[in-house]
């Protein structure tokens, strides 16, 4: 019986094992001063001190001023640890073990009848994150005012997942653009003939049709960009936004999708900014 | 029973030299709160990521980080780093896995790949495209994977890989040319045509298998069993760890570093210690909405992404035992019950047949570490069933000795030499 306990006994120590020496358990997270302050010595060698340089069982870290400090990331340890010149003949160890093949078995067995000790619960916030919100089309809430001309019309709308089907129509009820599919929050047109007259925008989608009222005027006639926001020196791309957050205010709103057309193909960062800002219908007000 | 199994397999167990390593180029909580929480990865945070691991040359690069929606900032300077990687030689640079998640079309093929806002990337032999894409079963748990996804991009459907399928495929020296055409069969001929359920095996050249005996070609299979839609997961995810899972060689499988730290590097220094590993740039902060429960218990997406990959990489898809093995261990459970059922009452012959499916279970782990799964699924009913006839003939017979008695719990079938004595 004796020699049965002591044979279960073995077995189950072997079931871990120390780490040896010479594995990496850890690495350096962080150092104050400079490398030149500190001598890391690694077996009979030195290597210089790194930021996320890996450590290994039996390093040595020494601090060659009093304020040297190494903060250093073990295996087995949550918190990091702090390595001062006091831990110069100190070597880095660890505490994790090894398993071994069959160790596993044990520790699934142990925890398959332990189920109702304890249970880990989550807080969980039943709330969509990142949702962008329903269906719609503020652009074409107000009739809108466009520039004539031969060019394509970019449109856009909320909640970006919705597939959308675009109808641009005249007066006379000839289509210009007949049902084409709108994927991903914002679309743009082949080239069309758009000529002085009153036109209509139909767009369908998420169960919803939206139909918008749009003025084409002649160019000359669109507010003009004032003198101080022609500087020669802006990049092209600043000089668009600016146009277009100017020309967005102007009014009372009738020209936000003009303003669109200016930067609804730039994907810089203050463009997108804009583009999403006029798509989504938030008011457009410029300082005096 | 596979879960169990799986935990039972999880060993920290030492593995060999060949074994993949990984690293994290972890997102954490004091990644993110350094950050100001944003709602979306800063783009030129995440440039900075890929350009200090892709100078510390990993085996290859996976940023399991979606780049479908925009904001964040830094789009232009995220585009110019991919345009430049695009455009490198050829083993210059390692091999760099973009993802993006999908949304929903009205048509037969009713996925597209996102737009990614400000990002647009074209596939190169440096720049592959992919999906992080696995199958939960109703109870939340996360055990299977996609391989390969039929998707409509722009009025084309393609067959997009999966990570752990290209990430492998990579690994392994292969080129994603190569496995572009091999999932070509999966692909339908337009967008309003239904999904293609051809069956693929592609080999990897070489063995695996613990024992002689069982070793077999390692092949990757789509669609040709729900088996090989298993995801084999053997390392549990680890919190707070510089370092976890089994051994290979002097470190350990996996290493995480803090992005907050590999962002303190000079611009252009290289992070040392994960040169030869698959280096995955992920997010494990609470708030990402990336975890998932799996057999092994929580664990963000990047954590179900190594095990996935590395499952490929080391054994292919989960296989059944051949023909004659399976006979022999259903003739030998078969046996071992019968004889139970033979010698023991019904409830002690059950007892001594669960604790045969547990020894069983227990031998079949080296046989899953193989890259092949023994369902004891069959056996386990056969005990039940033979437990539930047993008692139902014991309950008949006592019956028919008491009559009517029989409904009283007390009243017991007096011994047949007690009647001769009446």
């Amino acid at each position: 019986m004796k020699r049965f306990i002591l044979a279960l006994i073995w077995i189950c120590a072997a079931a871990v094992q120390p780490v040896f020496a010479q594995s990496e358990i850890g690495y350096v997270e962080d150092f104050t001063g400079v490398p030149e302050n500190y001598v890391v010595t690694r077996g009979t060698d030195t290597v210089p001190l790194q930021l996320l340089m890996p450590v290994y069982a039996g390093d040595l870290i020494e601090a060659l001023t009093d304020k040297g400090r190494v903060t250093l990331r073990l295996v087995d340890l949550s918190e990091p640890v702090i390595w001062s010149r006091a831990d110069r003949r100190t070597a880095i160890t660890s505490q994790a073990t090894e398993g071994a093949s069959w160790s596993s078995i044990l520790t699934a067995t142990m925890a398959a009848i332990s189920p109702f000790d304890r249970q880990k619960r989550a807080r969980v916030l039943t709330a969509i994150r990142g949702d962008d919100g329903d269906f719609g089309i503020p652009l074409l809430q107000s009739g809108q005012t466009l520039a004539a001309g031969q060019r394509s019309i970019s449109l856009g709308w909320t909640k970006s997942s919705t597939v959308t089907e675009i109808s641009i129509l005249a007066r006379n009820g000839k289509k210009l653009v007949n049902r084409a599919k709108g994927v991903g929050g914002l679309w743009m047109s082949p080239q069309i003939n758009l000529k002085p007259g009153r036109y209509r925008i139909v767009v369908s989608g998420g169960g919803v049709q939206v139909t918008g009222e749009i003025e084409v005027i002649a160019a000359e006639a669109l507010p003009q960009v004032p003198t101080d926001l022609r500087v020669g020196n802006v990049p092209d791309t600043l000089a668009r936004v600016a146009k277009a957050a100017w020309l967005a205010g102007q009014g009372s709103g009738q020209y936000r999708l003009e303003a669109l057309q200016f930067i609804a193909d730039d994907r810089s960062r203050p463009a997108t900014v804009l583009t999403d800002a006029l798509i989504a219908g938030q008011p457009i007000q410029l300082a005096q | 029973m596979a879960d169990g199994i799986m935990r039972a397999a999880a060993s920290g167990a030492p593995q060999r030299l060949t074994a993949p390593r990984f690293a994290i180029i972890d997102i954490d909580d004091a990644t993110w709160i350094d950050w100001d929480s944003p709602l979306v990865t800063p783009r030129n945070r995440l440039a900075d990521l890929i350009d200090h691991v892709a100078r510390s040359s990993p085996a290859l690069i996976i940023v399991d980080v979606d780049l479908a929606f925009p904001g964040g900032g830094g789009e232009s300077r995220l585009q110019s780093l991919l345009e430049t990687y695009g455009k490198s030689v050829s083993g210059e640079v390692p091999p760099l896995i973009l993802v993006r998640s999908l949304k929903p079309t009205n048509r037969a093929i009713d996925i597209t790949p996102r737009e990614t806002g400000g990002i647009s990337v074209e596939e190169t032999t440096n720049v592959h495209w992919a999906l992080p894409s696995f199958l939960r079963d109703e109870d939340g748990i996360v055990r299977r994977w996609q391989l390969a996804t039929l998707v409509c991009a722009g009025d084309a459907p393609v067959i997009v890989p999966s990570v752990q399928l290209l990430a492998a495929w990579l690994f392994l020296g292969r080129s994603g040319d190569d496995l572009a055409r091999a999932l070509q069969p999966l692909r339908s001929p337009n967008c309003d045509s239904p999904a293609s359920d051809a069956n693929i095996r592609l080999g990897l050249g070489s063995e695996t298998g613990m024992l002689p005996a069982m070793r077999a070609e390692k092949t990757i299979e789509i669609n040709t069993s729900d088996l090989s839609s298993r995801i084999m997961y053997t390392i549990g995810w680890q919190a707070d760890q510089p370092a976890f899972g089994p051994r290979v060689g002097d470190s350990y499988k996996i290493i995480s570093r803090s992005a907050k730290t590999v962002l303190k590097l000079d611009e252009g220094d290289s992070i040392p210690g994960i040169g030869g590993r698959i280096a995955l740039i992920g997010g494990t902060f609470r708030d990402s909405g990336d975890w998932y429960r799996t057999p092994l218990g929580d664990m963000p997406g990047v954590m179900i992404l190594i095990n996935a990959t590395d499952a490929l990489i080391q054994h292919g898809t989960l296989k059944e035992p051949s023909t004659p093995l399976q006979l022999a261990l259903a003739l030998t459970f078969i046996l071992v019950v019968a004889l139970c059922v033979g010698w023991l009452r019904a409830p002690v012959s059950s007892a001594a047949s669960l604790i045969a499916i547990g020894v069983i279970t227990a031998a079949s782990v080296p046989l899953f570490r193989s890259g092949i799964l023994f369902s004891v699924a069959i056996p386990a009913l056969v005990i039940v069933l033979v437990d539930i006839v047993l008692t139902l003939l014991e309950d008949i017979d006592t019956m028919r000795r008491l009559g009517w008695r029989w409904i009283f719990r007390h009243v017991r079938p007096s011994e047949p030499h007690e009647e001769i004595k009446r």
